[in-house]
């Protein structure tokens, strides 16, 4: 048979055929086609060529990011914001942020409170390290989870022997409407030295409650523990509120009051600050979310700091209504614990922290820290990827040191991290906490790759890195990878980019912690501007600047976007990304600020100049 | 490329985190890659790859399997690399590049280049079709549903970047004839 396709059409379609792409007639023409023609069949030889210099390409080294991605995952995980429409959630909260955004927080610079607020922070530093073992009970009412449900309550226990063996029990004593068709929220947690294991319901987005729900609860169990592995998850602010209480500049003292009998201590916070609280109750189940900005009362004990109630409030007002409360029913100090207390099941679904423990683990030529705050030495070990791990504890306060061989500079460059100059140890790179990871200090020695992390104060934690025999390397101030500058600038460089603007107006306490300017193969320039609050504790990106002369319009986006002007100049909002983007007479700007909503983003946005 | 068991989707589905640590196992190369190749930066690929799996769990309780698990994880991977890249103000430049024959006309055909420098200097368009079809193995109808893109824009593309890339890749006698 003759061919009836013509070169121009036969050769579109070798791709295609080459591919297996094409319906069985199609192919048989080209095919036919091809194989009468020099022309297309030598064509054909040589993208089939391509395809197979391409298919057979090796990976080459890809890099393991399974524990990275997992701390991310198990800390979204445990504050359940798998559980709902997200989406529509995300939406919500930075409309509520929207709202309250414009006034100040709840007064925290009074400065007469102030002297007091760190005496709390003290008190509460001390009882945390000297505790040794606790166990309270508490009723929790919370409003508001599901339209169908306005109220549940629970009672709550919690257990805790120093320095890392807890536990949580949440049992659901709400009248649901249809016992048998909801998820009864009961939470059962327990971590010990080297498994942790929780028992949840099985989870689905409250949205499609209680339709969605399979009737089934749900197990998972760690083994082989890294020391304090989830600490920032661990519910240890609901026995001293020492990572919430962290800083007396966050919080407002209200003075001294009775609950439950007792002399407490009365002070008030933004919810965004009291995150490790709040969470340590919903390490698992469904509970309601809120908004950066609800106000949360709490009453500490004024002679154990213990927590005896919170309460979180809707908006910043102290009339707003309760959407959660807590209250102590009973605590102490027990000698001891009933045996299997903190013994953790083994549940089917099981994954491993892959530690090893070892007391004699070597560190090669780094020694430990001459200064640890009084912390003492508690496990030490290796883990499969070559890490080797010492740990200290006292109470609930613990340190742990990560060291690993590096190369310079290393892999994973902390583009966001503070540059900190130490006493005698040169270099360091700090990150603050956040929801997703604690906080930390980065050493980059000739050839060692030393990592703090703890939830001792910043200054502290600084004054350990620094009593370590390494000599901290400064990174690189700019590294070239793929065609692409990255470049550390310090402050007074700034001022030389005739692009670059600084905002005259920050919240209180931010100022810059690191500046990066970006620049390709084309000299195309992005210069991004970290800022952060010293003590900040859960405060993540903190605020960051974005600006370039290269990007000539807004880039498309997918996003619900939000319209905003800045300086007349017409821009838009991201609720997603917490980010607000304007072109400025052919520079295109952003700020990027998630914790703090589109009201704070906005000012700070137009203080630029 | 083999689909996951359903039944681990599903656990992970449910927020269970050890069934989604065995697909971030099983997949972070793939999504690595995919980021390497759209973004050609380790650095960035590291962070992006992150990015996409920590989102695939946060999304996940919206996956109803109507695509292939490995489909709609590479969208994600894909719309976060481009996140990157427009955040970087390099979409930009890409996007500008697409509008001109993308072929360095310097190219000296008596050296082989690397495949990977070759398909890292593919217009992102071009490149990001090739790589799905012919380092992924996705199907044209996948990589139709990952790119946002009728079916018929993907073989064009494909068969437009195999092009480019035999130009650069094979030795002039073989290569030259490649664009007809």
């Amino acid at each position: 048979m003759k061919p009836e396709l013509d070169c121009g059409s036969a050769l579109e379609d070798i791709s295609s055929l080459l591919d297996g792409e094409l319906n069985v007639a199609r192919a048989l023409a080209v095919r036919t086609h091809v194989e009468s023609c020099p022309k297309c069949s030598e064509q054909a030889l040589v993208l089939d060529e391509v395809r197979r210099a391409l298919r057979t390409q090796s990976a080459g080294e890809v890099p393991d990011v399974t524990a990275a991605v997992m701390r991310r995952v198990e800390r979204q995980s445990q504050r359940r914001q798998v559980r709902g429409p997200l989406r529509v959630a995300g939406v919500a909260a930075a409309v509520a942020a929207l709202l309250l955004a414009s006034s100040s927080l709840i007064g925290t610079r009074r400065p007469p409170a102030s002297a007091r607020a760190s005496e709390v922070t003290s008190g509460v530093r001390d009882a945390a390290r000297s505790l040794d073992a606790y166990r309270a009970r508490y009723e929790i009412v919370e409003r508001g989870w599901h339209e169908t449900v306005p109220m549940r309550r629970f009672d709550a226990e919690v257990s805790f022997s120093a320095p890392e063996s807890f536990r949580l029990t949440i049992r659901d004593n709400t009248s649901y409407p249809d016992p048998s068709r909801w998820p009864p929220n009961d939470v059962d947690l327990i971590v010990n030295a080297r498994r942790s294991w929780i028992r949840e319901p099985d989870l689905c987005p409250e949205a499609s409650l209680p339709a969605c729900w399979t009737g089934a609860t749900e197990e998972r169990t760690v083994v082989a523990r890294r020391p304090f592995d989830g600490a920032a998850g661990l519910p240890s602010d609901l026995i001293v509120p020492l990572e919430t209480l962290s800083t007396s500049e966050l919080f407002e003292l209200l003075g001294r009051e009775r609950v439950l009998g007792r002399s407490a201590l009365h002070v008030a916070l933004p919810h965004r600050q009291a995150v490790p609280l709040i969470s340590a109750l919903q390490q698992g189940g469904s509970w309601r979310e809120f908004s950066p900005f609800d106000r949360v009362d709490l009453w500490l004990d004024a002679e154990t700091w213990f927590p005896l109630r919170f309460d979180v409030r809707r908006g910043r007002s102290a009339a707003g209504q309760v959407l959660l409360s807590a209250r102590a029913t009973s605590f102490s100090q027990p000698q001891d614990f009933a045996p299997g207390t903190f013994r953790a099941p083994t549940a089917a679904l099981q994954r491993s922290g892959g530690f090893v423990q070892d007391s004699e683990v070597s560190f090669g030529d780094v020694r430990s820290p001459e200064f640890t705050a009084g912390l003492r030495p508690y496990r030490a070990g290796a883990t499969s990827a070559g890490e080797r791990i010492l740990s200290y504890a006292r109470g609930l306060t613990w340190l742990t040191m990560a060291v690993e061989r590096s190369s310079h500079p290393p892999r994973g460059y902390p583009s966001t991290a503070e540059q900190v100059a130490l006493e005698g140890s040169g270099v360091a790179y700090y990150e603050p906490a956040s929801s997703d990871s604690r906080r930390r200090v980065d050493l980059y020695a000739r050839r060692t790759h030393a990592s703090l992390e703890s939830n001792l104060p910043r200054a502290v934690l600084l004054r350990v890195a620094s009593s370590l025999d390494l000599m901290g390397r400064p990174l690189p101030g700019g590294i070239e990878r793929s065609g692409l500058r990255v470049t550390r600038l310090g402050s007074s460089a700034l001022g030389a980019l005739s692009f670059a603007e600084s905002p005259t107006h920050l919240p209180p306490g931010y100022r810059t912690t690191s500046s990066f300017l970006v620049e390709n193969r084309r000299g195309h320039r992005t210069l991004s501007v970290y800022y952060r609050r010293a003590q900040a504790e859960y405060d993540g990106l903190g605020i960051r600047t974005t600006q370039s002369p290269s990007v000539r319009f807004l880039p498309p986006s997918f996003e619900d976007l939000q319209p905003v002007t800045v300086d007349g100049r017409s821009g838009r909002w991201s609720p997603e990304r917490g980010e607000v983007e304007w072109m400025d007479q052919g520079v295109y700007r952003s700020v990027r600020a998630p914790s703090l909503g589109r009201g704070a983003a906005v000012q700070v946005a137009r203080s630029l100049e | 490329m083999p689909e996951p068991d359903p039944q681990v989707v599903r656990a992970a589905r449910g927020g269970d985190t050890g069934a989604f640590e065995s697909l971030v196992r099983f997949y972070q190369a793939h999504v690595w890659r995919l980021c390497f190749h759209l973004l050609h930066d380790e650095t960035l690929a590291d962070d992006v790859t992150q990015e996409a799996l920590v989102k695939a769990f946060r999304f996940l309780p919206s996956y109803r399997g109507e695509s292939k698990f490995s489909t709609w994880l590479y969208s994600i991977t894909r719309n976060c690399a481009l996140d990157e890249l427009r955040k970087a103000g390099r979409r930009h430049d890409l996007l500008t590049q697409l509008g001109r024959e993308a072929v360095p006309t310097h190219r000296d055909h008596s050296v082989r280049i690397e495949v990977r420098e070759a398909i890292a200097a593919l217009p992102l368009e071009l490149r990001e079709a090739v790589v799905l079809i012919d380092m992924f193995g996705t199907s044209y109808s996948e990589a139709a549903a990952i790119l946002g893109v009728p079916l018929g824009t993907v073989k064009s593309r494909v068969h437009r970047a195999r092009l480019v890339l035999a130009r650069w890749l094979l030795p002039a006698s073989q290569g030259s004839t490649g664009e007809a």
